[in-house]
């Protein structure tokens, strides 16, 4: 009988194949009385395990580090404490003097009290944490007592990985080749298992209950990531489904990866700049490997957040050069400190506010500190040499504020000249949309600046006054309502009308639903995460960029979000065919 | 920091970055607290655990805004403090 249990989607694609259980093979460990003498022995054999212990994590902490981000890596750091941990090596070490028994059962003794204090003192983190002391104890063991370590995933054909859990170091050692899927009893979309399966892009479901009792070892199985579901002994109808459903998937993919070299341009010809949005200059790197045409947004919070001081003018300006060169010769927008709201609320409030997204925050908090605010425009100036940045200011609400932030970019120039630094003269200076009042007025505002970028998150957010960390009026958050929309409409007219660029940095230039409506308002740029990038490309490629501009007005008259969200989705499946959405 | 007549140097400080004392910060911890020879002992109301055990620092369970007492005993105490001092004053460079 089929059968479908439902988990938690840990990584994207369809995997079908036949089911591998994997049961923990318990590790034998008895307790045996040594000799006096051999004591001094037994502590050897211990030292030497927990050295070739080490080695070993090293090891596996090497081949992490090639397939993820040091985040990643980073719990193998943790692996080679425990190894130092005195609770842990001073006990087994007392247990084996004092008990005179074998290493191994002391090591036992030892981790099983401490498992017995985790249980009384924690909460789910720490059982989580709990799984890397096991993980530790379980290779001292088998070094102790002498095993090879056998990798217990090595499949001798390709197969679904079924386990209750994977730890750290077993999860590195998946072959692609051979493990087609997994799913586990235990873990959550942040486990070990969900990030290791991402990187390697096998397909993963995780925290699905009763799953080892479930399954049968070869009967065939289904792992569907994208919805967490794992189906056991699927009937043929269901295998041909998702044997259809993998091949669009694949051939998706496949067709993502030509597009880096291409442009993104609709087959009528209207050259669509895609940009990417990063938070460090390392970033800058990938931005060039996944095909965009530059930088639409680089936030610079995080130099703050590094020192929770204002960073001086010589590391800003040296952090600024090094992504200006990664990226050049194709531009980037850098923009000023957008603090405060949720983001790490500043020390010098001496009270929190009350509404701290109405509050004080972004170009209010750098206009309130024009000495440190002019110290990021000289460092911005001073990257500006490489003469591929911009300069962009958030959150302007009023035309005084925005004339307000000109006149110290006007004296950082002066300041700058004065000490004959070079700097690029006519360096574009633009602004965020992300307040209603400023798409009201934004006529006037389009004359002092060189282009406008629309932060839609916020400006949803201001338009719909919804908090979108609120669960109780998400419903009301949507950035695709007709009246962002309008707004959106209204901001391209003003810009245009003076004669400036158009771009779109939210979330919703990351929406494959949007693409089609935003191209249709005019927008000129589109930036967004560099992983979406291929998919937003792929669509704008496959589109008539006039037709477009009947659909915008269409999805301008509906009447709620649900009715653009259904409109968007009729629109996508009849232009993009082979989009697997 | 304070000085009992018994040598030991206490302070108190409360966890200051988002995420609390979870893996990574309590790793930090202990291999600042490794660097010295002095023993360190974190208090928290009444568990008491070592400083230089990643174990035992996570037991604490020290969530943002948490508050510990450290007592440090040995040669170099105070620099010992100074250290885990910095490293929580700076959030663990936690981003």
């Amino acid at each position: 009988m089929e059968q479908t249990l439902r988990g938690i989607s840990a990584s994207q694609g369809v995997a079908i194949g036949p089911a591998r259980l994997i049961d923990e093979k318990a590790l034998v460990v008895k307790p045996r009385t040594i000799p006096k003498k051999s004591v001094p022995k037994e502590l050897e054999r211990f030292d030497n395990a927990i050295t070739r212990t080490a080695t070993a994590i090293r090891k596996i902490q090497g081949k992490a580090n090639k397939l993820t981000p040091s985040q990643q890596a980073e719990i193998f750091e943790v692996h080679l404490s425990l190894l130092q941990d005195p609770m842990l090596i001073d006990r087994t070490r007392r247990n084996i003097i004092n008990q005179r028994i074998n290493a191994d059962y002391a090591l036992l003794q030892a981790l099983q009290e401490y498992q017995k204090l985790f249980n009384e003192l924690g909460d789910e983190t720490l059982q989580d944490r709990l799984v890397d002391v096991k993980d530790v104890g379980k290779r001292l063991i088998e070094f102790i007592q002498g095993h090879k370590r056998t990798n217990p995933f090595k499949f001798e054909a390709p197969g679904i990985l079924l386990a209750h859990n994977l730890t750290p170091s077993d999860a590195i050692h998946l072959d692609r080749n051979l493990v087609l899927g997994v799913a586990t009893e235990l873990g959550g979309a942040g486990s070990h298992t969900a990030i290791l399966t991402r990187a390697l892009g096998i397909p993963a479901v995780v925290g699905v209950p009763k799953l080892l009792s479930a399954a049968l070892e070869y009967e065939t199985v289904i792992i569907n990531g994208g919805s967490g579901e794992v189906i056991l002994r699927p009937r043929p109808k269901t295998i041909h489904r998702f044997t259809l459903k993998q091949q669009a998937i694949v051939q998706f993919e496949h067709s993502l990866r030509e597009l880096v070299e291409l442009p993104a341009e609709t087959r009528d010809h209207k050259r669509v700049q895609l940009m990417s949005n990063i938070e460090l200059p390392q970033e800058a790197f990938d931005t060039s490997k996944c095909g965009a045409d530059g930088i639409g947004l680089f936030r610079t919070e995080y130099l703050f957040l590094a020192q929770k001081k204002w960073p001086s003018e010589n590391t800003q300006a040296q952090e600024y050069l090094d992504a200006a060169k990664a990226i050049k010769p194709q531009p980037i927008t850098i923009r000023t400190f957008d603090l405060g709201g949720d983001k790490f609320p500043l020390q010098h409030v001496d009270e929190p506010e009350d509404n701290p997204f109405l509050g004080y925050r972004a170009i209010r908090v750098s206009l309130d500190q024009p000495r440190f605010f002019k110290i990021q425009l000289r460092a911005i100036l001073r990257a500006s040499v490489v003469k591929n940045v911009r300069l962009m200011f958030p959150m302007i609400s009023t035309l005084q504020e925005l004339l307000q932030a000109r006149k110290l970019l006007e004296e950082a120039r002066s300041e700058l000249r004065a000490k004959k630094i070079p700097f690029d003269r006519r360096l574009p200076v633009g602004m965020m949309i992300e307040v209603p009042a400023a798409v009201m007025v934004a006529d006037e505002l389009a004359k002092h600046v060189d282009f406008f970028s629309i932060g839609t998150n916020d400006l949803t957010q201001y338009t719909m006054a919804a908090d979108r960390g609120n669960q109780y009026v998400s419903h009301i958050y949507h950035q695709l309502d007709p009246s962002v929309l309008r707004l959106i409409a209204q901001t391209v007219k003003s810009g245009h009308k003076a004669g400036i660029p158009v771009a779109i940095c939210g979330d919703l230039a990351s929406d494959p639903f949007a693409t089609i409506i935003l191209l249709g308002l005019g927008v000129d740029e589109l930036s967004m995460a560099p992983s979406i990038l291929p998919e937003i490309k792929k669509i704008i490629r496959a589109i008539n960029w006039r037709g477009t501009r009947t659909l915008a007005r269409q999805a301008l008259e509906l009447r709620s979000y649900q009715e653009v969200q259904e409109f968007a989705a009729k629109v996508l499946q009849q232009w993009v065919e082979d989009i697997p959405y | 920091m304070g000085k009992k007549n018994d040598g030991v140097v206490t302070c108190k400080i409360s966890i200051l970055n988002r995420l609390g004392l979870h893996a990574r910060p309590a790793n930090q911890l202990v291999r600042t607290a490794a660097k010295f020879e002095a023993e360190l002992t974190l208090v928290r109301e009444d568990l008491r655990v070592n400083g230089k055990s990643i174990m035992g620092v996570l037991m604490l369970q020290a969530e943002q805004g948490a508050e510990l007492v450290l007592e440090a005993e040995g040669p170099d105490a105070e620099e010992l403090l100074a250290a885990v001092e910095e490293l929580v004053q700076n959030r663990f460079n936690e981003e």
